[in-house]
C-alpha cells in the first residue's frame, strides 16, 4: 500500500486564480452585510508599527456634534474636527476613518481605523473614554494625545503621543487585551510597546511632525520618515508584474491603502497591459468592499468592464455596479446596469440578488 | 496632570504572538482570525486565499467530483465565518476548517444517499480520469482508481472515513471528531473498507454492498463488490 502522503498529491482539483477569485466573490457576497449595519469593529492588529494617516472627509464639519448613540462610520478627506458634547474634541488629519461605537454616560468608545487624530479629552469622574486603534486600546483619563494609525490595517503601525496628562494602553492579543495596561505619560510617545520621549514627534502646540504626514509617508517618504524605525515605506517597483504582485500582497495583508495606490499606479503606467482589466476590477472591488468608497469603486469597475474582463469577472463586475448604484441612490443608473446584467447573464448567479435593487 | 492618575506603574509590554516578527511580516492565522472576528473583510479574504487550496483539495478528494466543489467551498467558508467565535485556538484555523469541510461533505453525501433511495436523484459516479492526476505514476493511478471504485459503493460515513485515512492520512481521532462518530466506529469502518479493497485487488469479485448497508452498521467484509474486479494487482500495487 502506498503511503497516504504520496496519494493525496495526485488527487487535487484544478484551481486557477480566476476560480479562486470567483469562489471568494460568492463567499463574500453571501456573508457580507450592508455597510450601514456593520457593527463597530475594532481592528485587531498583528504587529506594532508606526502608521501614517490619510485625509479626513469633509462630511464632518468643525464643531459638528456627532449623532448618538448609534455606531457610525465616517471617512474624512480633509482635515477636520469633531466636538462631542461630552467634552471631547477630535481633530482628524486627511482621510482618517473612524467609528463611534459606544456612547453612554459612563463610556465613550471610538475606533480609529486608519489615520491621524488629535484627541482632547476633559476628565470626568466616573466616565471612561477608550480609543481603539489597530492592535490596542487607549484609555483616557483626561488628557491631550495623538494617535497615528498608518496604512489601513497595515500590520499596524500605531503610535501614541501624549501631549498632556497620560493614557493607559493595552495591546490586543489572541487572549484579549494585555494586562496590566501600560501607562504613558505626558511628553512621551508609545510605539510597539516602547515608550520614548517625544524628541521629534508632536510639538507642544500639537503641530504634527512633518515626517508623520500622509504626504511624506509612502512612496515619496521623506528621509526623516524613513529614518524613523517605526515608519514603514512603500518602495515603488518598476515593472507591471512587480506592481501587480506587490498590490496583491498588500491587499492580502490588509494594507488596503497601499494596495489601492499600487493598483492605481499600475492603471496609470500600464494601461495597455493584458492585466489592466483585472487590475481595474480588483481596484473596484477593494474600494467597494474594504475602503467603502462608492463613487470611485464605480469608476474602477466601469473602467474594468470597458477594458474587458474574463467571463467570471465580467459577471461579478456588472453585478457590483448594480449594487454600487443602488447604494449611491442613483436609481436610473442602477436600472440601466441591472438591465445590462440581465441581458448578458439571464441565468447568472446574481439574478435574484440584484432583482430587489434599484427601487424608486 | 489630571487628577486621579496613579503613580507610574510597573510597565509590561505584551507582544502579539505571531509570525510577523520575521522579515516577511505576513500575518499569522491567529492574527487573521482575530481580525476576521472583528468582521474585517480583508482578513476573511486572506484566510480564504491562504486555505483555499487545502479546502478545495480536501473537498475534492472526499466528494470525488469537481462539480460539487464550488458550492461546497462556499458552504464551508460561510459556516466558518458564522462560527468563527467558537474557534478556541485561532492558530488552529487550518485543522478547524478541515473539520468543517469533512462535516459539510459528509452531510451532502448522506443527503444524496437518502435522495437516491427515494428515487429523487441519480447516481454520482466518480470520474476517475478527472479525479486522478494524469501525471501520477502508473502504480499510483491503479491504486487510486481502485480506491475510488470502492469508495463509490460505500455508505457515506465509511466513505468519508476511508478517504480521509487512506488518501489524506488524517488521524483517526480527527476523523471521528469531524464525522461525529466514535473512534471505535471509525476504526471498524476503515478496517472493513481496507479489507474490501484488498479483496477486490486480489480479484475475488465480492457481492454488491450498495443496498441494505445501514449507515450505522459495520461493513461486512463479504458484502461489497466492485464493478470490475482488478486483475493482476498484487499487494505491491504494481501491474
Amino acid at each position: 500500500m502506498t503511503s497516504p502522503e504520496r496519494l493525496s498529491q495526485w488527487v487535487n482539483p484544478h484551481l486557477s486564480e480566476a476560480r479562486i477569485s470567483a469562489q471568494w466573490s460568492r463567499i463574500a457576497e453571501r456573508t457580507a452585510s450592508p455597510w450601514w449595519r456593520r457593527p463597530v469593529a475594532l481592528v485587531a492588529a498583528v504587529g506594532l508599527v508606526t502608521v501614517c494617516a490619510f485625509g479626513v472627509v469633509g462630511t464632518i464639519r468643525t464643531h459638528d456634534v456627532v449623532p448618538a448613540p448609534v455606531a457610525l462610520e465616517r471617512e474624512n478627506v480633509d482635515r477636520d474636527s469633531v466636538r462631542l458634547p461630552e467634552g471631547i474634541t477630535i481633530e482628524f488629519r486627511a482621510r482618517s476613518r473612524w467609528l463611534l461605537g459606544e456612547r453612554s454616560p459612563s463610556l465613550i468608545r471610538l475606533s480609529l481605523v486608519e489615520g491621524v487624530a488629535d484627541f482632547d479629552v476633559v476628565h470626568q469622574d466616573g466616565r471612561r473614554v477608550v480609543i481603539a486603534a489597530p492592535g490596542l486600546e487607549i484609555e483616557v483619563v483626561g488628557t491631550r494625545f495623538r494617535v497615528t494609525a498608518l496604512g489601513v490595517r497595515e500590520l499596524p503601525q500605531v503610535r501614541v503621543d501624549v501631549q498632556r496628562g497620560s493614557v493607559r494602553i493595552r495591546q490586543t492579543t489572541n487572549a484579549g487585551l494585555s494586562e496590566p495596561a501600560q501607562l504613558v505619560r505626558e511628553g512621551t510617545s508609545w510605539a510597539a510597546g516602547v515608550t520614548t520621549s517625544q524628541a521629534n514627534s508632536v510639538t507642544s502646540a500639537g503641530v504634527p511632525d512633518a515626517a508623520m504626514t500622509p504626504e511624506t509617508l509612502g512612496p515619496d517618504a521623506s528621509p526623516d520618515a524613513s529614518a524613523d524605525p517605526g515608519v514603514r515605506r512603500v518602495v515603488p517597483r518598476a515593472t507591471a508584474k512587480a506592481l501587480f504582485e506587490e498590490a496583491e500582497q498588500a491587499r492580502l495583508q490588509g494594507r488596503a491603502g497601499d494596495a489601492e495606490r499600487l493598483l492605481e499606479r499600475f492603471s496609470r503606467e500600464y494601461p495597455g497591459d493584458a492585466r489592466a482589466g483585472l487590475v481595474a476590477f480588483e481596484l473596484g472591488r477593494l474600494r467597494m468592499d474594504v475602503l467603502m468608497d462608492t463613487p470611485r469603486a464605480i469608476v474602477a469597475l466601469s473602467d474594468a468592464l470597458r477594458r474587458g474582463l474574463g467571463p467570471e469577472f465580467r459577471e461579478d463586475a456588472q453585478a457590483r455596479l448594480v449594487r454600487l448604484y443602488a447604494r449611491s441612490g442613483n436609481t436610473s443608473a442602477c436600472i440601466r446596469e441591472r438591465k445590462r446584467y440581465l441581458e448578458a447573464f439571464p441565468e447568472g448567479r446574481h439574478v435574484s440578488a440584484i432583482g430587489t435593487l434599484c427601487r424608486r | 496632570m489630571s487628577p486621579g492618575l496613579a503613580a507610574c506603574a510597573r510597565l509590561k509590554c505584551v507582544r502579539e504572538p505571531s509570525s510577523t516578527s520575521g522579515s516577511s511580516a505576513v500575518p499569522s492565522d491567529a492574527a487573521l482570525v482575530v481580525a476576521a472576528r472583528a468582521n474585517e473583510v480583508w482578513a476573511k479574504e486572506a484566510l480564504f486565499r491562504r486555505h483555499a487550496g487545502l479546502v478545495n483539495g480536501l473537498a475534492f478528494r472526499v466528494m470525488g467530483r469537481d462539480e460539487d466543489l464550488d458550492d461546497l467551498v462556499q458552504d464551508v467558508f460561510t459556516e466558518a465565518w458564522r462560527s468563527l467565535g467558537r474557534l478556541s485556538d485561532p492558530q488552529a484555523f487550518s485543522s478547524w476548517i478541515s473539520a468543517i469541510v469533512v462535516r459539510t461533505a459528509h452531510k451532502i453525501l448522506r443527503r444524496r444517499r437518502v435522495m437516491r433511495a427515494l428515487g429523487l436523484r441519480g447516481a454520482d459516479p466518480v470520474d476517475f480520469d478527472a479525479v486522478v492526476s494524469p501525471s501520477a505514476p502508473p502504480d499510483i493511478q491503479v491504486e487510486l482508481r481502485s480506491v475510488y471504485r470502492l469508495v463509490e459503493k460505500l455508505p457515506p460515513t465509511t466513505r468519508v472515513a476511508f478517504v480521509l485515512r487512506r488518501i489524506d492520512a488524517m488521524p483517526l481521532e480527527d476523523i471521528a471528531s469531524a464525522i461525529g462518530v466514535s473512534l471505535a466506529t471509525v476504526k471498524r469502518r476503515i478496517a472493513g473498507a481496507e479489507k474490501l479493497l484488498l479483496q477486490s485487488a486480489e480479484g475475488q469479485g465480492m457481492r454488491d454492498a450498495v443496498g441494505g448497508v445501514e449507515e450505522d452498521s459495520a461493513v461486512h467484509p463479504c458484502g461489497a463488490s466492485l464493478a470490475s474486479p482488478l486483475r493482476g494487482i498484487g499487494e505491491g500495487g504494481r501491474p
